[in-house]
């Protein structure tokens, strides 16, 4: 509950249950029910998905989150929905500021702290991506009855937000990911997402492996079957 | 309105404007009259002009004042966690709330008739102060002269800004000196509010007031004092607005244009005259104590009541002045016909027909920023007959003891 209203955590997931479970733990005092779109992830995932969800709905893999989000937030039952991805999380003096927030918001936007590791080395893309602000936390229906949000059946692109009752928080929400697997995924979806989706995922990945140098660049050339080609384009 | 004080219970009113600095400021006396009526008020303000909220801080009548910015398209106002809030969520825990957007500049739109006073024109007719004290359903009879009049705050009470003055600048406070300080301000937010020929007055003044000192506005502040010119700058840490509203507070006359200046003159207590275009000056400065104003004489279409950027007679005459094949591409570009059948029309690329539009656009607007009558009509000599008015009603201090004025450094500032 945050401040009397109850919460639906809802996550599009694909794999990755040990970072679901970190997410939840983080955001466990104020949530209610967790509702959990699974891209397709593996068995064994799976198995741990379901037990870390009050609502599990299997679907396919298509990619990105981005397509399975309004899906996922239409199995809401709570007041308010929280809508965070696998890997972020919330640091406890954070949720306690979010539970100090006493004005009645439809709609609340969050900062990021993006940070990525790659063995013992973890960057800040703060340079690359700023406070990176989103919405996270919105009540089901506006006023008139509307959905708040709707997401878009694409891949990076703000949602259509129906209501001018919103707050931007200085709230921080922690987004932390492995460089392998912020590869890997790039790597995976690059022909499934549109062209201009793929090529704002390309510069990207560009703009991350400069950040952690050349040798580490190198290493993961050598390392990742696919990866010097899809750098090239 | 009733007095609302009821069982010593006060009723909360958030006033938001977003706005000039002469738009924020004449609300002043809206929030006093409110407070008086029994409300805590507070002020939301969104002004391109700078941080205007900061003036008004410590004014005794409002609880808060801030400033109001926008994000994604709604104006938001920041709390005391640095959570940006839009004032929609705001506004319900208000007992009343009071949009003044749009009230005055937007009077002629004629949709939206349901929201405030759009489409009534009512700002053409009434005294600005006396029509939004209707708004909030104050009766402006009520409500005493002496209280129609903008005030500022405690922000300038401020000994950096006085320390600025002194250690900065070649001008001393308002009775520590022994000459008068003129300011001009002769620039204005639209081109027929502005007067065209500002750089004629310094020579002017220094001709009648030799040892005087002349301060202009012309992005900078730049002081022309008897033993030369300097251009004033403003401290990092200083709001550049405060500090202009001290200089104005320093001057014995302030020169200004019908902007936002003025109504700093007025609340800080320093004469100005003000150049009123294409607005009766009734309308905005009827009930101020320190104001001059100087109207167009004899001229035929004055008030013409435009807050736009142009002259309308003037912008007609550049209209008038394209050629036929300019007006007709200008009209098939307004009434959204191709830009492919324009071309073919003339037989030339489109691109050629786009660069055509825009030039014309272009000659049209350089066209339109002819002096229009009304500005014209206002001369150097009604100025400096008012400046020899009020400087003349000044006694100084002290007898001047320091330098004599150099001509060419007068000439050197009209040269650039």
């Amino acid at each position: 509950m945050i401040n009397g209203k109850s919460v639906s955590l809802c996550l599009v997931v694909y794999n990755g249950s040990e970072l679901v479970r970190r997410c939840k733990e983080s955001v466990k005092p104020i949530i209610d029910e967790t509702i959990i779109v699974d891209q397709g992830s593996d068995m064994e995932n799976e198995k741990v998905l379901k037990e870390l969800s009050d609502f599990h709905i299997k679907t396919t893999n298509k990619g990105n989150a981005d397509y399975d989000r309004q899906y996922c937030y239409s199995f809401a039952n709570k007041d308010l929905i929280l809508a965070l991805d696998a890997d972020e999380s919330f640091l406890p003096e954070d949720l306690v500021k979010l539970q100090n927030i006493k004005e009645d918001y439809d709609l609340m936007w969050f900062l990021f702290n993006n940070t990525i590791s790659y063995q013992e080395t973890t960057v800040n893309i703060k340079d690359l991506l700023g406070d990176d602000p989103h919405p996270r936390l919105w009540k089901v229906r506006n006023a008139k009855g509307q959905a708040i949000v709707n997401w878009k059946y694409e891949a990076h692109q703000f949602p259509d937000i129906n209501t001018d009752k919103q707050l931007f928080s200085n709230i921080y929400v922690q987004h932390h990911r492995l460089l392998e697997n912020v590869i890997a995924t790039h790597l995976r979806r690059g022909r499934n997402i549109d062209p201009r989706a793929q090529q704002l995922e390309k510069d990207f990945v560009r703009a991350v492996l400069e950040k952690f140098g050349s040798d580490i660049k190198k290493q993961l050339i050598m390392k990742i079957s696919g990866l010097a080609d899809y750098l090239k384009g | 309105m009733a007095n609302i004080i009821e069982f010593g219970k006060r009723k909360s009113a958030l006033m938001l404007r977003a706005g000039g600095l002469g738009d924020c400021l004449i609300l002043t006396p809206v929030a006093k009259a409110l407070h008086e009526r029994g409300y805590n008020v507070d002020f939301f303000i969104g002004s391109p002009t700078g941080d205007v909220h900061e003036l008004m801080i410590g004014l005794p009548y409002l609880r808060t004042v801030k400033k109001m910015g926008r994000i994604r398209n709604l104006d938001c106002v920041e709390d005391e966690f640095e959570h940006k809030i839009s004032v929609e969520i705001l506004k319900k825990t208000y007992d009343e709330v009071f949009d003044f957007k749009y009230s005055i500049e937007d009077n002629y739109v004629p949709f939206h008739t349901n929201e405030g006073w759009r489409g009534s024109i009512n700002s053409n007719y009434q005294n600005w102060v006396d029509l939004s004290l209707s708004w909030c359903n104050i009766d402006p009879t009520k409500v005493k002269d002496e209280d129609k009049r903008p005030e500022i705050g405690t922000s300038l009470a401020d000994i950096k800004y006085k320390n600025w003055l002194c250690d900065d600048t070649p001008i001393q406070p308002k009775g520590e000196r022994d000459y008068k300080v003129i300011g001009i301000q002769l620039q204005a937010s639209s081109l027929v509010r502005t007067w065209y020929n500002a750089h004629l007055l310094p020579e002017l003044i220094h001709k009648q007031f030799p040892n005087d000192v002349v301060i202009v506005f012309s992005n900078n502040w730049i002081c022309i004092t008897p033993s030369g010119r300097i251009e004033l700058k403003f401290p990092e840490g200083l709001n550049p607005l405060l500090c202009s509203a001290y200089l104005i507070a320093q001057m014995d006359c302030f020169i200004s244009a019908d902007s936002g200046s003025s109504h700093i003159a007025e609340a800080v207590g320093t004469h100005s005259i003000d150049i009123y275009t294409t607005v009766p000056a009734w309308t905005r400065v009827k009930y101020y104590k320190y104001a001059h104003a100087l109207e167009p004489v004899d001229v035929a279409c004055h008030p013409c009541f435009t807050l736009d950027t142009f002259c309308p007679l003037e912008k007609k005459k550049a209209e008038d002045a394209v050629s036929d094949r300019e007006k007709d591409i200008i009209t098939a570009s307004q009434s959204g016909v191709p830009i492919q059948e324009v071309a073919r029309k003339y037989g030339v690329p489109p691109k050629a027909i786009q660069m055509e539009l825009e030039s014309t656009l272009q000659r049209q607007q350089a066209l339109a920023t002819s002096m229009p009558a009304c500005v014209k009509s206002i001369t150097d000599k009604h100025i400096m007959d008012k400046v020899s008015e009020i400087l003349g009603s000044i006694m100084v201090k002290k007898k001047l003891t320091h330098v004599i004025f150099n001509d060419a450094v007068l000439m050197g500032d009209r040269n650039e």
